[in-house]
């Protein structure tokens, strides 16, 4: 190739993605870069101070409902991971070993809620859970209990939500490694006098980690930076950092320690998708 | 008389409207290297993964070691088996894919270690022991599957077209080294290809299948020189069958269209099948001499072989092979005569052996 | 065989269990719009559309909901105009680590959450005065919906066949004519799932929508929780379940395309 049609191609290839760069760097990485600064910003009444200060993050720190927020907002992402992966196993095992058939449609019921909104998905939890919620009357109805159950507004609440909405990502993540394995290694197991549990064991479960590691770590990532959830089902006795995010912006208007909070978040995430990166390339047999 | 190690009785498989198995039976002698040779569909496959318990069958039994083992599951039966894509679980070394079979069965550190070495030294990989299968190249995780197969002692080790997979050249390697552990260690093969060469050099006895059937079970000698019908003699080798009377008093063969190929035989019934390969027919230039009058219809090189494809008075073809390269002697549609030599006789047997 | 038999059992039950958790809150919802009364009740009491009328006449539901489907039109459109350039740009590009990043950086609203999007477009719309303004939400939506459109779009573009771009070129075709007649076609099915993909996130998003507005331009997920905090009857229910139907609706049709599994790695 001439140096002439290098040098056109490179002009093309600037050429057709400058709208592109121009668009995400105008609109995704400025205002991040924006924030970042703002959060070593001072802050009084309102208005943003000039100047440089670790205020922000030094309250962050010192303050102990923060250090709450932090636990509460880790500690429920961790869960609803877990219960993700425990619930999520059996419905990913069940649409991998499916005939091509009932495949399609396994997935689709698992899909489709993803394309629903979530307010509109965590209303209905509202309903099932509240204290004139389907399992309140029917338990009452039952006879099992006097007073109705606080499950709603609360941690509990935050997580059946918040496990409902991320529980599909999870399985397709997990169906997408099992359905990668080679019937004949599952073969191979039981030939050589493995039952069933110890097939699942030895050569399932270890073949079926990169799924269950990209799925949970999207899990916990959307978790923690969970807003909707937390909003409509946590109510005022869970202490989430997106929610207090939006109180500080929105309700307080201290929108620089507003943005310390967000960036410790991004940080968060970011760290996560960099582990992930790490643990996935133990598990490269296949290379 | 050898001892039967693996028995399958009228076995009979659907699967929806295909017929994979049409009552099939087939007795597998210890110690021997029986193979299931037939094309895609044929049942082959589908034989084998019945003995192994990976299919139920429909009506019919199977027994190992004068057992009934027909509703047992595979876990059970101790079989071995090799697949055509290795599965060497990816996740485990070589060391640990040799000794799962054996972690199952619980048994002792001391011997899994003895066994595993044991099994490495046959296959002639000891270096190989903590490698990943990923990083072994297809010959070597096929030798490991077999490895691995064989540690628990099986049975029977069942392998599904195994050499698939590999280059020519590979395949060839791999089919004597095949060879060579069947004989050392003593277990019953039972060997599942769609290629003749392979089922021919390997086996003790090949079992040819054509739609759920067994057509010819015999040693390979047999089966090339003695095809009980059209279709083996067409499957193995080129091959053409000339319906002819045997003329008892003359002591030979007459062709049809003239022609007469001296053959004594014993108990020849009148009508019998000629069956004619490459390799026992020879060209000699036209004009006198015995042989049959022919026409030469294609002459194709091959390597240091030469085909020529010619075709009789009754409108028989026939291919004779040549070593050499092409003959200035025969031209293309020219004249030439073609003589019978070594012919083998296709007789209708008497069921399986 | 047996043993197998159980475990299978088992798993079948497990994994139905499962899907109940997933379905049964909508499934709920939608009971509750049908219901006659203005509360709710368990069981389920009475039939009537009365809510649905009541949200079509419903001043808080249809300007939201004309809104949110504008805006989702114009976002799609907007970022299908921008992907293809940027995934043909991609395609060019000789793989590497310039490569490897401007695709992360496509993809980057699909890793960075909802939240931070949100607190951080609310500091620079501000700055500029775009908050509460259709213009600031449209660039929010379409920053949203990119890396859906995108990825859709780079799919397709990377399954071209180049040799047909070649013999065009070869037939003397000039790069837009190849373009139009050669390259888009083949584009039109990943550029239609991306598109209806763009189209169904934009409707649904509600964090960064709630972050970039006020009281001017709410936008349907907005107005829904609005109402839910101020009212609680089922008129929510009956738009709930508009939205559940067409989120169903709009899954077949991407089903269809074949496009279904990529919604694995997709953010809320």
């Amino acid at each position: 190739m001439s140096t002439a049609t290098e040098r056109n191609r490179n002009w093309a290839i600037w050429a057709l993605l400058g709208p592109g760069l121009v668009f995400i760097a105008g609109l995704l990485l400025v205002p991040i870069i924006d924030m970042t600064v703002i959060s070593f910003r001072g802050e009084s009444f309102g208005q943003i101070l000039p100047g440089f200060t670790l205020a922000n993050y030094a309250s962050l720190v010192r303050d102990s409902t923060y250090a709450q927020i932090f636990l509460q907002t880790f500690a429920a992402a961790a869960l609803v991971t877990v219960l993700c992966i425990l619930l999520g196993f059996p419905v990913a095992s069940l649409i991998a070993d499916a005939p091509a058939r009932w495949r399609g449609l396994l997935y689709f019921l698992v899909a489709a809620p993803l394309l629903v909104n979530t307010v509109v998905r965590t209303y209905g939890w509202l309903l099932i859970l509240g204290r004139k919620g389907v399992i309140n009357e029917t338990l009452t109805w039952a006879g099992a209990i006097d007073q109705p159950l606080a499950l709603s507004g609360n941690y509990i609440g935050l997580i059946i939500g918040g496990t409902q909405v991320f529980l599909p990502f999870m399985i397709l993540s997990i169906a997408t490694s099992l359905i990668a394995i080679d019937r004949c290694l599952i073969e191979s197991s039981t030939i050589l006098g493995a039952g069933p549990v110890r097939t699942f064991l030895e050569v399932t479960l270890p073949l079926a980690m990169p799924g269950v590691i990209a799925g949970s770590v999207l899990v916990f990532s959307l978790m923690l930076g969970a807003f909707v959830t937390p909003l409509i089902l946590g109510g005022t006795a869970v202490k989430y950092v997106s929610v207090a995010v939006f109180t500080d912006a929105l309700v307080l208007f201290n929108l620089p320690r507003a943005t310390a909070l967000a960036m410790v978040l991004l940080l968060a995430v970011l760290l996560l998708y960099a582990l992930q990166k790490r643990a996935l390339r133990r598990f490269e047999y296949y290379a | 008389m050898d001892r039967i190690k693996v028995s399958a009785r009228n076995i009979v498989k659907r699967f929806g409207t295909t017929l994979a198995a049409d009552d099939v039976s087939l007795d597998i002698r210890d110690g021997e290297f029986l193979t299931l040779l037939g094309e895609s569909g044929c049942g082959k496959t589908t034989l084998m993964r019945i003995i192994a318990g990976l299919e139920t069958v429909d009506s019919g039994s199977i027994h190992i070691d004068g057992q009934d083992v027909t509703a047992l599951s595979p876990r059970e039966r101790n079989l071995g088996m090799v697949f055509q894509q290795y599965s060497l679980f990816p996740h485990m070394s070589v060391a640990e894919n040799i000794g799962y079979g054996l972690r199952v069965k619980r048994k002792g550190e001391q011997e899994i270690r003895a066994t595993i070495d044991e099994m490495l030294e046959l296959v002639r990989l000891p270096d190989l022991r903590e490698r990943r299968p990923a990083q072994l190249s297809g010959g070597q995780q096929q030798r490991i599957a077999l490895a691995r197969a064989l540690a628990t002692r099986p049975s029977l080790l069942m392998l599904d077209e195994p050499l698939g997979a590999l280059d020519l050249k590979l395949r060839r390697q791999l089919q004597a080294e095949l060879k060579r552990i069947h004989r050392q260690s003593g277990t019953t093969f039972l060997f599942v290809t769609h290629d003749q060469d392979e089922a021919l050099f390997l086996s003790d006895r090949v079992a040819v299948m054509r739609a759920g059937r067994i057509e010819q079970l015999d040693d390979p000698t047999r089966i090339y020189c003695n095809p009980v019908n059209q279709f083996v003699a067409d499957f193995v080798g080129s091959v053409t069958l000339l319906e002819c009377e045997y003329d008892a008093a003359r002591g030979g063969i007459a062709l049809e269209g003239g022609g007469f190929v001296p053959m004594p035989l014993e108990h020849a019934p009148r009508r019998i099948t000629l069956v004619v390969r490459p390799e026992n027919v020879q060209l000699t230039p036209a004009g006198g001499g015995d042989g049959l009058a022919c026409k030469v219809e294609d002459i194709a090189y091959q390597a240091g072989t030469t085909l020529y494809t010619v075709r009789l008075a009754s409108g028989a073809a026939l291919i004779s092979r040549d070593l050499g390269a092409p003959s200035p002697a025969f031209a293309l549609g020219g004249d030439a005569r073609a003589k019978l030599s070594n012919c083998t006789v296709a007789f209708p047997h008497q069921g399986m052996n | 065989m047996n043993e197998a038999s159980t475990w299978t059992s088992l798993r079948a039950l497990a994994a139905a269990a499962v899907y109940g958790f997933l379905i049964i809150p909508m499934l709920v919802v939608v009971l509750f719009s049908f219901s006659d009364k203005s509360f709710f009740t368990f069981p389920p009491s009475g039939f009537s559309l009365k809510w649905y009328q009541a949200a079509w006449n419903s001043e808080r539901f249809l300007g939201p909901a004309v809104r949110s489907i504008v805006l989702a039109t114009l976002a799609t459109l907007l970022t299908v105009a921008i992907s293809i350039p940027a995934a043909l740009a991609l395609r060019k590009m000789n793989a590497g680590r310039l490569r490897a990043a401007v695709e992360f950086l496509f993809l980057g609203p699909l890793i960075v959450p909802a939240l931070i999007i949100g607190i951080a477009l609310l500091y620079s719309f501000s700055k500029v005065g775009l908050i509460d303004t259709f213009g600031g939400l449209l660039a929010a939506h379409a920053l949203i919906v990119f890396p859906f459109v995108f990825r859709a779009v780079l799919t397709s573009v990377v399954n071209l066949r180049q040799h047909l771009i070649d013999a065009s070129e070869i037939l003397g075709a000039g790069p837009f004519y190849t373009f139009r007649r050669i390259m888009l076609p083949s584009l039109v099915p990943g550029l239609a799932a991306g598109a209806i993909f763009a189209f169904i996130v934009s409707l649904d998003q509600f964090t960064v929508s709630l972050f970039v507005t006020q009281s001017e331009q709410a936008v349907l997920p907005v107005a829904i929780y609005k109402y839910l905090y101020d009212v609680n009857d089922p008129v929510v229910a009956a738009v709930s379940t508009v939205l559940v139907v067409f989120g169903f609706a709009v899954a077949v049709v991407i089903d269809r395309l074949g496009w279904l599994r990529h919604l694995g790695g997709t953010a809320g």
